[in-house]
């Protein structure tokens, strides 16, 4: 366990953006690092935050302009394809998307244990499909012929967790996993992967924009705004006391499930920018400064990370 | 032995498809067009010799319904020749030059597309280019050209060639925007992580979106061809020695049949060149119908 | 709960989609709800339950394969109710919609035409209804645009060169310009962040607080209606199963469903585990004989599968079907 388990450092993307090619950072120098022991690491932000793009970066979906990501010490770059399939596996946003309507859903399950976990003989290969439908609560004789659209959107994203886990990786990165999925059903997926942790080992990248899931189900949060991590640290620390004004804003906004605080709720009106993303992006220091309702002339400069009692803030508040 | 075993089932689902294909009416209307065009042209092989040769019958015949001399059924021509046989022929070397033509074309724009839809970098700019560009050129003057600067080579192998010169291009384009546009979803995220690689991933993901309208631009592409044979043949620039559609209604109108009233020496092989597109268009339409993810039920809850 | 004038009232309303002539969608069966004047309500429930579908039939929005049955009366000022599944179009068209009511639909980031200025957007809107030439009606949606802290410069832009939120801001703007009665929002919040959201669901209590009208708030989030609703109507596979003020719904939910449903939201500040619904909602092309939760309720009961539960009120104006509560 010398090595953790992943490593971002100073990871940046730059994209176009508009007919005129204006320029932005999507994810600008980011540095994470996950240890190596199971845990459920959430990266929460709202659409622009790059999360996504983050996500993406750490699949090998898209390469970082600058930085490194390394994996056990490892540059993603430098591993082999197996070796990076049996480590990392995603879980995607859209079940439906995630399985070519025309193929038989059972058939990824059985690519990835004939190719990624080396599986030949075909009783093995039945034999381990069957243990993760199984654990993740279905039946192989009753998911066996289904093409994607016949199964619910639920059941659809178990199988997709099941061909995650048949590899047995490291690390799983979920990418909204649960958004398209009904209310009622999204707790099922969240308590699996809670399972899934606690009973494999298996740490999780949780992608996400609800800040409740993210609250019952991870033990470490980073809080991404227009590209750079402004607060990380243990999840329930952050979010029960958010330090970063943008942390704040988003937990005051959060509609609560409880009509008594209704009140409470309407007190604070959130103040709205223009969102005109180019303006934002372009920004030098800290991007958040249109919105905040502490700026100070200071925050022209970027601001610098500070830690407070283990969660890292990056605001010139705490200096 | 695993190919062997996958092909078959892809075989067998193939026919599971035609068989509900056969549900729609189009298909059925075209498909019985098409297999009456077809047993006439495989009658054609009954021809006497004698067909051929110049002045055998009467000239300028009118059809004659009379079953003791069949071969004068629709007519003669100016040169005396039954156009009973000259039609069955005619049909035969035509719809021989559209489908070799689709043959080659459409096959080498599927590979060409497919290729420029995996190609990354500057060799996939250099694949796009060269399909657009074939893609923009004037077909019939530069087939017109090409044509005439050849005429001694003509024959009925060398035109299918001829015509797949301008014929690949606009498959190659179609196939490389479907095959981007799988490569661009999340599936392909799915397949690449579950140990699937490149010749994996086309085989598996892509081509059976690919295939759907390689089978739509293979039949397309006998439309097209025929109809541009004839188009050459009416300008006089198609092999003249042989029968086909074209050179049938380049000779009828060189002998001022329509002046001269000869009305039975155009209208089989209009009639025929007709019936072979709406045939051939059905099926195809019913084809590019039936594989709309929309009535498949593709991907939706 | 008083009796308030009563705006807007479904009675018995069939919807159904037609998808061959053999085969057809029941997505709502024999709902029946009304609305007060000035009052908040909720349509809450998961997808396929039939909310949608409920309010394009209120709104009159019947475009096939959409057929509707049942009454729909709607009250303007003190006219007799009229029936607006018996009008046609183009009344619906000149008179109803917009101006006493307006409907919302769902992504409406996606509902501007995208060949048209969003000033031109107001200027139509404003022309028709009000009879303003482009100049006023400009200056009007200047002044109307800037109070939701847009820029004026807006009014110039094409749809496509605003972001998501903005477009949204934008269709609920044009929702609320003529003052409606009834204001109907499916779904008004759900592609937006969090922060947008509750400056969006503000804006909109605001001006229906202001204008006194009514609004039918449909959406799945039932955070959000704990904020927004004052009376919660939960939908599924088509019927209402509970019909409570939404702060009763909350404390006491009734029906299974209603239950499931508020113990499976995670909140922040609890760390107790969470249960979820197993199974999934039935297929509306054959709904099932018998009460349609019973294949996931926890408390099924054998006549729970033969026979549909009928309603039982009980105080606070509680409504709940099912048969759990008819034992007593």
């Amino acid at each position: 366990m010398n090595h953790p388990l992943l490593t971002l450092n100073r990871v940046t993307k730059t994209f176009r953006y508009g007919i005129l090619g204006f320029k932005f950072k999507a994810v600008d120098n980011i540095t994470l690092t996950l240890e190596d022991k199971p845990h459920i690491f959430t990266i929460a932000g709202e659409s622009g935050s790059g999360k996504t793009t983050l996500a993406k970066m750490i699949l090998r979906l898209l390469k970082p302009d600058q930085g490194k990501i390394l994996f056990k010490g490892v540059d993603i770059y430098i591993l082999d394809n197996i070796t990076f399939n049996r480590n990392i596996q995603p879980i995607l946003q859209d079940p439906y998307a995630a399985f070519n309507p025309m193929r038989k859903v059972i058939t990824y399950l059985e690519d990835t244990a004939k190719n990624v976990l080396g599986l030949k003989d075909p009783y093995n290969i039945k034999e381990r499909i069957s243990e993760v439908l199984s654990y993740v609560g279905l039946d192989l004789s009753k998911v066996a012929q289904k093409y994607p659209h016949e199964f619910s959107g639920g059941e659809l994203q178990r199988m997709a967790i099941a061909r995650a886990l048949i590899p047995s990786p490291k690390l799983i990165v979920a990418d909204e996993p649960v958004s398209m999925l009904d209310a009622s059903l999204r707790i099922n997926i969240v308590n699996l992967m809670k399972k899934i942790k606690d009973e494999k080992g298996i740490t999780f990248i949780y992608i996400t924009h609800d800040l409740a899931t993210a609250y019952y189900l991870s033990d470490k949060i980073a809080v991404m705004f227009r590209g750079t991590i402004i607060e990380v640290g243990d999840s329930k620390k952050v979010l029960s006391k958010p330090l970063h004004p943008y942390t704040q804003i988003l937990m005051e906004s959060l509609p609560q499930v409880d009509p008594k605080r209704r009140s409470e709720w309407s007190m604070k009106r959130p103040k709205l920018g223009f969102h005109i993303e180019e303006q934002e992006f372009a920004l030098k220091g800290c991007k958040f400064m249109p919105r905040c309702p502490y700026a100070m002339s200071i925050c022209k400069n970027d601001p610098p990370e500070i830690d407070i009692g283990g969660t890292r803030v990056r605001c010139w508040l705490y200096k | 032995m695993n190919i062997v075993l996958k092909s078959f089932s892809k075989i067998s689902s193939i026919s599971k498809a035609f068989f509900s294909l056969g549900r729609y009416a189009r298909f059925k209307f075209g498909s019985a067009m098409l297999l009456i065009i077809a047993a006439l042209a495989f009658t054609s092989m009954l021809a006497p010799p004698t067909y051929e040769r110049w002045y055998y019958y009467q000239k300028d015949l009118p059809p004659q319904l009379d079953i003791n001399r069949l071969d004068l059924i629709l007519g003669t021509t100016t040169n005396g020749r039954p156009i009973l046989w000259i039609t069955l022929n005619a049909l035969a070397n035509s719809l021989y030059i559209g489908v070799l033509t689709a043959l080659i074309a459409s096959h080498i724009g599927l590979l060409i597309g497919l290729l420029a839809g995996l190609a990354r970098g500057y060799k996939e700019s250099i694949l796009i280019t060269m399909i657009d560009s074939f893609v923009s050129l004037p077909g019939l003057p530069l087939l017109i050209v090409l044509a005439m600067a050849l005429k001694q080579n003509l024959s009925i192998y060398f035109i299918p060639l001829i015509l797949s010169v301008i014929a690949w291009a606009w498959p190659a384009r179609n196939v490389r925007s479907i095959t981007v546009s799988v490569l661009s979803r999340d599936f392909i995220v799915t397949s690449s992580f579950s140990g699937i690689r490149f010749t994996g991933i086309l085989f598996y993901e892509v081509l059976p979106y690919v295939i759907g309208w390689h089978i739509t631009n293979f039949i397309n592409t006998i439309i097209w061809a025929i109809g541009m044979e004839t188009a050459l043949a009416i300008f006089g620039l198609s092999i003249l020695s042989k029968d086909t559609l074209g050179t049938m209604i380049y000779w009828a109108l060189n002998y001022n049949a329509l002046f001269r009233g000869l009305w039975w020496w155009l209208l089989p092989p209009v009639l025929l060149l007709i019936l072979i597109f709406v045939s051939l268009y059905m099926i195809s339409v019913s084809i590019s119908t039936y594989l709309n993810p929309r009535l498949r039920g593709g991907s939706g809850r | 709960m008083n009796e308030k004038e009563m705006v807007l009232e479904a009675q018995n309303v069939y919807g159904e989609y037609t998808i061959s002539p053999t085969n057809t969608v029941k997505a709502v069966r024999d709902v029946s709800i009304s609305i007060s004047k000035g009052e908040v309500v909720g349509i809450a429930g998961e997808s396929g339950c039939g909310k949608s579908t409920l309010v394009k039939i209120l709104y009159g929005y019947l475009e096939p394969p959409l057929t509707a049955k049942g009454n729909v009366l709607i009250r303007i000022n003190n006219t007799p109710p009229v029936n607006i599944l018996s009008l046609n179009e183009v009344y619906k068209r000149e008179k109803i919609w917009w101006r006493y009511m307006s409907y919302i639909p769902q992504n409406s980031m996606n509902v501007l035409n995208p060949f048209m200025r969003i000033g031109d957007h107001f200027a139509e809107l404003l022309k028709k209804h009000i009879g303003l030439n482009k100049e006023d009606s400009y200056r009007v949606a200047r002044e109307y645009v800037e109070s939701l802290g847009l820029r004026k410069e807006i009014l110039k832009a094409f749809p496509h060169q605003l972001s998501g939120g903005m477009r949204q801001r934008i269709v609920l703007l044009l929702a609320l310009m003529l003052k409606p009665s009834i204001i109907l929002a499916d779904e008004p919040t759900t592609a937006v962040d969090v922060v947008l959201q509750k400056a969006l669901l503000m804006f909109l209590l605001d001006k229906q607080r202001e204008y006194g009208s009514s609004l039918v708030i449909v959406t799945h989030d039932l955070g959000v209606h704990a904020m927004a609703s004052q009376r919660l109507v939960v939908m599924y596979a088509g019927k209402v199963v509970e019909e409570a003020p939404t702060e009763i719904i909350f404390e006491d939910p009734k029906h299974p469903y209603s239950m499931a449903l508020i113990e499976s939201i995670p909140r922040i500040g609890d760390e107790s585990p969470k249960k979820g619904l197993l199974g999934s909602p039935p297929d509306l092309r054959n709904p099932p004989h018998g009460c349609e939760f019973h294949d996931r309720c926890p408390f099924a009961m054998d006549i729970c599968k033969r026979e549909p539960p009928p309603k039982i009120t009980y105080e606070h104006n509680h409504v709940v079907r099912c048969w759990l509560y008819t034992k007593r």
